[in-house]
């Protein structure tokens, strides 16, 4: 589980993202962060060079 | 005039072929029972009547000067109200696209009205394929056509509801992470998502450029194949598309399944998520359908389902928040408050992050492809449970409460969901049919061949009228 974040702190990403919430959905979204951050978190595993993006699928992998 | 909003295309196309059938009676009759039911039901967000008619009468009088154009030619269906239909509003279900009318057409809306579909209208959508079931959007959410006080699932709400009510003989819908199996199981009608690339995506409002699909919803699989016939076709101006054969979709179907074998990974729905009893139990008894069929049941294990949904939400979001980044970041206050907070999500998303989960699900397309070297399909329930009450998904859906269907978005893979039988109250219980890619012929026939031996596509809602009244 990632440590929690400052609503400061998420005030500056937010911020830096370009959106402007009002108090009400500032907290929505505040509350909306852990559950992205355990997201990225799972799925930052180590990977070798050779696991490249899947951008699309490539029917040719078959 | 029921009757024939009850007919599968299959049967609807043989009796106009032979004459018997008039697209002009055909038309009237659906139109006449959109007028009386769905007002309790919200499918469509707009009946367009008159263009309705219009086609209806070309395509009755080609029909009768010897031009038929095929087995949708005069067969009335609806578009998913995120299709562009031009000089028809496309609105997404949204204040923010309230007014938005295409000058074209989707490429997908060109090939139904070349192949002589009649358009009865646009159908609900969650907000731009993404919000949920809304009650603060500018028209009301639809309901299950099986119980108005159940929710019908999304995103492709309307055309489920409708192809179920029988307001619509077959629909279109759109699947980012299951909006077509997913309203397709709750709704009890059979919904392929195609394999990635196999049916053109331009002109469909886009959520997520690398996992958006667009599909057919009907009743049957059948009528699937006949829909796929005249949607698959190479776009070279869909940078996703692939320049593929196109199969004889309805000539793969048989009821034999010979030889076939069906991977069943249990871990999805007996470990990796809470799944519902009744879920369980018919996913079970269709399997031995299959087995009566001469099919093999093959144990398979893939990464935990938690691992694809994540994959999935984390390129999804953060995919929609690129294309709504400059609506949202102007005019938040124009999206419905669930839909703002799902794409708003993607704005939290790194750029590492989304890079990595594309590295993951390029594992993950490896390591389903390799299962697929030892199997011929596999077969999952499409839903863990039947549908809740109305704008209950939110509190329903969760980490162990989570759909079978974002897994094969990940991995382009075709997907069809078919109904498997019914919960003890009445509601309908689906399983989804996975198939190598572009070989969903293979996924339909295996769908078919389920429907064939089972009664379940026998039975259609009834809709208790005045069904405004009751369902309030």
């Amino acid at each position: 589980m990632p440590d929690p974040i400052t609503k400061e702190a998420f005030a500056a990403i937010v911020a830096d993202r370009g959106l402007t919430l009002s108090p009400e959905r500032f907290e929505e979204f505040y509350a909306l962060y852990p559950l992205v951050r355990e997201i990225r978190a799972r799925l930052r595993n180590p990977r070798g060079y050779d696991a490249e993006p899947a951008s699309i699928f490539s029917p040719g992998a078959f | 005039m029921t009757d024939l909003c009850f007919l599968t295309i299959a049967e609807a196309s043989r009796q106009i072929a032979a004459r018997k059938l008039s697209p002009v009676e055909l038309t009237r009759a659906f139109l006449e029972r959109i007028e009386r039911y769905d007002a309790g039901l919200n499918a469509y967000i707009l009946v367009t009547a008159d263009k309705a008619m219009a086609d209806a009468r070309r395509a009755e009088a080609e029909i009768m000067a010897g031009r038929s154009r095929g087995p949708l030619h005069g067969i009335p269906i609806a578009l998913k109200d995120i299709y562009n239909t031009a000089g028809i509003a496309t609105t997404a279900h949204s204040a923010l696209f309230k007014d938005h009318v295409p000058a074209e057409d989707a490429v997908t809306t060109r090939l139904l009205a070349e192949a002589g579909t009649v358009l009865l209208g646009k159908t609900a959508t969650w907000e731009f394929a993404i919000g949920g079931t809304s009650f603060d959007l500018p028209w009301p959410p639809a309901r299950n056509p099986w119980n108005p006080k159940h929710d019908p699932g999304g995103s492709s709400s309307g055309t489920g509801a409708a192809v179920a009510a029988g307001l619509a003989m077959a629909g279109m819908g759109t699947d980012t992470g299951g909006s077509i199996r997913f309203p397709a199981a709750w709704c009890g009608i059979a919904g392929l998502k195609p394999t990635y690339g196999l049916v053109s995506r331009r002109g469909i409002l886009p959520l997520s450029f690398s996992l958006d699909h667009g599909g057919p919803m009907c009743w049957t699989s059948e009528d699937c194949a006949l829909m796929m016939q005249a949607l698959a076709a190479h776009d070279p101006l869909d940078p996703g598309s692939a320049d593929v054969p196109i199969p004889d979709f309805a000539a793969a179907l048989s009821p034999s399944l010979k030889g076939l074998r069906i991977g069943v990974p249990r871990h999805f729905w007996e470990t990796d998520v809470d799944c519902g009893a009744e879920t369980k139990a018919a996913i079970e008894a269709a399997l031995e359908v299959y087995r009566a069929l001469g099919a093999e049941i093959v144990e398979v294990t893939l990464s935990p389902l938690g691992t694809y949904n994540d994959t999935g939400t984390l390129i999804s979001r953060s995919e929609a928040y690129a294309i709504h980044e400059q609506y949202l970041t102007r005019t938040p206050e124009l999206y419905g408050a669930i839909a703002r907070q799902r794409i708003s999500m993607g704005a939290l998303v790194r750029a590492p992050d989304y890079v990595n989960a594309l590295r993951l699900r390029g594992e993950l397309i490896r390591e389903l492809a390799a299962v697929m070297t030892t199997v011929d399909v596999i077969v999952t329930p499409t839903t863990p449970d039947p549908a809740p009450l109305l704008g209950e998904v939110a509190a329903f859906m969760s980490k162990r409460k989570s759909l079978f269907s974002r897994a094969f978005n990940v991995t382009g893979s075709p997907a069809l969901s078919t109904p498997s039988g019914f919960s003890s109250d009445g509601l309908p219980l689906s399983m989804q049919i996975v198939g190598r890619p572009f070989q969903d012929d293979l996924v339909l026939k295996v769908g078919h061949a389920y429907e064939k031996a089972t009664a379940w596509r026998d039975r259609r809602p009834v809709i208790a009228e005045p069904f405004a009244a009751a369902a309030q």
